[in-house]
């Protein structure tokens, strides 16, 4: 993985010094709330219902085991002894106090981590496919490219006070598992018909409010001038983004009002003054960074125990775990391993300071030392060979940390909802409780098959509930808790916006509701169909009929 | 009067005011130092404004403007002037280094409004040499923000390597 040379840690350091200064600066009244709150929010700072909660950032979900053995250590130390993975590949802390939060950034600097850009109007932490350089559909590692974008867009002295929060994602897979198609830009690793190596550019994609699904604005667009186009679209959208209503001022709103064509014509002119200049970027930086993400070396023996399948047939356990949570990897003998965060009884995406500790140390013995937060809110060991696998299983089992459900209803991204944010309506994590309450047999979630069901406590959809294949938004009637129900959303390469059912339901009824969905699509499935095939050919009708019956 | 500001880094008194020209008042002051708004300009010209009556002649922009219809004034004026109304409103970065980087200005560029300490550094690296802070904040107290980076990652108007070119 990217380690820090000098510079990048003089930055690093530097920034933890200034935004000592500006706290100080604050506690002594020299600054008003006003003037503090988008320079803390632009180190992710948020001031939360009950307390301050800091945004961690996680360059593009990577981890390595001395970075997650610190923020367990920060965990206990300057919070409630957990943290909270988000759907950007971030975490969260919900208790750190404001004077003690210099400290904490120090600490995080000391591992070559920060909480630069994760809040704020300005270009957020860079997301990436959680299977990044082991996806067997993958072209191309998309990590370096994040990297010498994340450096480009950290204090950037342009594009620090935008219309509005920017989020970037990449992939290099064939398969979309960064939603790109749902970020302000989105990156896909293409090849022309050269041969030669290129992005996709995809814009103005976003949930929020207003969802709408990214249009391509170049179809090749050469590795060189990553940064040089980013700058163009970015200045576009500095000059040009509506300021005057904070829903209406992402770039999806600018491309919409624009159209594609001319918004792509200005960005392309815009590009025509500065894609020699000295953005441009050299095969030997690409080169550079690209060596830290080389493949490791691997046992080349690996692929010849495959004992684990034995155990399989004698331990269901075991084998219900490796069905689920354990997914292929470029390289045979070696598996890439989903550590579910979404537990009954736990918040979905909640990690504790000993579990944190614990997957390190396991990453340590087992995985290269590496850990990956996935836009699902879990946690993934990504080198596994199949020799460890069953003790690997079994080390996670004593840590509770095996939960089998990956891909199934029961893994759902949720947000933080009323228990912690300021702006939720609904308690999305009570909520997802009674959910893994009722749909408490495996074996019935396993038939159920991938389904992908996210919920938001309010219409921001911090929890994406428009491209779950179910959706579920809480909103607020008379001070009651309601939700309304979505189906057929889609974050992944056959994007969709997921449709409102019907009127919304009180919360009492939501996982009546839900049992209503999913019954339908058992009912009504043809073989091997996924939920989200079935409700694509049949439609709404069916499931709206049993769900608010007669 | 006198009004303090930042230029070039350093806490500088400007023994003059620069006046606002609004549409429809009178004639400027001999010996009074004058910002033009673009829109006006644009409409006008600025040969009602005698240079050689004034002690300055500028041009003021907002965010709507289009910096490269400044660019035909360029040998008549001494300043152009970019306002900030809100520290939130972050177009005038990019005006800013449009017109040294795209237009080729080499006068004084001022930015002027909600201008606080933190802004100062982003509004060098695009190019603004005079920083006019809002009303009430001490300047002298500010000069540390410029010192609060050493490096950069990217290439703006103060230094055209990006931060591959060092390493």
């Amino acid at each position: 993985m990217y380690r820090y040379d000098h510079f990048d840690s003089t930055l690093v350091h530097e920034r933890v010094a200034q935004f000592r200064d500006q706290v100080n600066r604050r506690m002594e009244g020299e600054l008003s709330e006003d003037e503090f709150r988008p320079l803390r929010l632009m180190n992710g700072l948020y001031l939360q219902r009950h307390a301050y909660m800091l945004r961690v950032a996680i360059p593009y979900g990577l981890l390595s085991s001395v970075q997650l053995h610190k923020l367990a250590h920060i965990a206990r130390t300057y919070d409630k002894d957990y943290g909270h993975i988000t759907t950007r590949q971030n975490i969260q802390y919900n208790w750190p106090k404001l004077q003690e939060v210099p400290d904490l950034l120090d600490e995080l600097a000391s591992v070559e981590m920060h909480a630069i850009q994760t809040s704020g109007n300005c270009i957020r932490n860079i997301s990436a496919d959680h299977f990044a350089g082991i996806a067997a559909d993958e072209l191309e590692d998309p990590r370096p490219y994040c990297e010498i974008m994340r450096q480009w867009s950290s204090f950037h002295p342009e594009f620090s006070y935008l219309p509005r929060k920017f989020k970037v994602a990449f992939t290099g897979a064939t398969n979309d598992r960064a939603a790109v198609r749902f970020h302000d830009i989105g990156f896909r690793i293409v090849e022309n018909d050269e041969g030669e190596r290129g992005f996709e550019v995809i814009v103005g994609g976003g949930l929020g409010r207003t969802p709408i699904v990214g249009q391509v604005v170049r179809e090749f667009l050469p590795k060189q001038h990553l940064l040089s186009y980013s700058e163009a679209i970015l200045r576009v959208y500095n000059l040009h983004g509506r300021r005057d209503n904070k829903y209406k001022a992402r770039i999806k709103i600018l491309v919409k009002s624009l159209g594609v064509e001319e918004f792509a014509r200005q960005v392309e002119e815009e590009w025509e003054h500065i894609k020699g200049s000295a953005l441009l970027l050299e095969q030997a930086e690409i080169d550079r960074v690209k060596a830290f993400f080389a493949p490791p070396e691997r046992n080349p023996d690996a692929l010849l125990d495959d004992s684990y399948l034995q155990a399989a047939k004698e331990n269901s356990r075991f084998s219900r775990w490796l069905k689920r949570n354990v997914h292929q990897h470029k390289v045979p003998g070696y598996h890439a391993v989903t550590i579910s965060l979404k537990a009954p009884g736990v918040p979905p995406g909640d990690v504790t300071a000993d579990q944190m500790d614990q997957i390190a140390e396991l990453a340590t013995k087992y995985s290269l030392s590496r850990v990956v937060a996935t836009h699902e809110q879990n946690l993934v060991l990504t080198d596994v060979e199949s020799k460890d696998l069953v003790a690997l299983f079994s080390a996670l089992d004593d840590h509770k940390l095996a939960t089998p459900n990956v891909g199934t209803l029961a893994d759902m991204i949720c947000c933080p909802g009323l228990d912690f944010c300021a702006l939720a309506n609904s308690g999305s994590i009570g909520l997802a409780a009674k959910i893994y309450d009722h749909f408490d047999d495996l074996d019935y979630l396993y038939d159920l098959g991938d389904l992908k069901l996210k919920m938001s406590g309010c219409i921001n959809s911090c929890g994406h509930h428009h491209v779950g294949h179910i959706g579920l938004l809480g909103i607020d009637k008379r001070g009651e808790e309601f939700y309304q129900l979505l189906l057929g959303g889609s974050a992944s390469d056959d994007a969709s916006i997921g449709k409102w059912l019907g009127p919304a339901i009180a919360q009492d009824d939501v996982v009546d509701a839900l049992d209503a969905v999913v019954k339908t699509y058992v009912d009504l499935r043809e073989d091997g169909e996924a939920f989200l095939e079935t409700y694509r050919r049949v439609g709404p009708e069916p499931f709206k009929e049993r769900v608010y019956g007669n | 009067m006198a009004t303090r500001v930042i230029k070039n880094q350093e806490v500088v008194e400007e023994d003059f005011i620069w006046q606002v020209f609004e549409a429809g008042q009178d004639a400027p002051e001999e010996g009074s130092s004058v910002l033009v708004p673009l829109t006006y300009a644009l409409e006008h010209g600025l040969d009602q404004f005698d240079a050689s009556s004034l002690a300055k002649l500028g041009l003021i922009l907002t965010g709507d403007d289009n910096p490269s219809e400044a660019k035909q004034f360029f040998e008549r004026i001494d300043c152009i002037a970019v306002s900030f109304p809100k520290f939130a409103d972050g177009r005038g970065y990019s005006i800013g280094r449009l017109l040294r980087e795209r237009f080729g200005w080499q006068g004084e560029l001022r930015a002027v409004g909600q201008i606080l300490h933190d802004q100062l550094l982003y509004l060098s690296r695009c190019g603004f040499d005079v920083l006019e802070l809002e009303e009430g904040k001490d300047p002298e107290r500010a000069l540390k923000a410029f010192k609060v980076f050493s490096v950069n990652y990217q290439p703006a108007v103060d230094s055209d390597q990006a931060i591959y070119h060092r390493r």
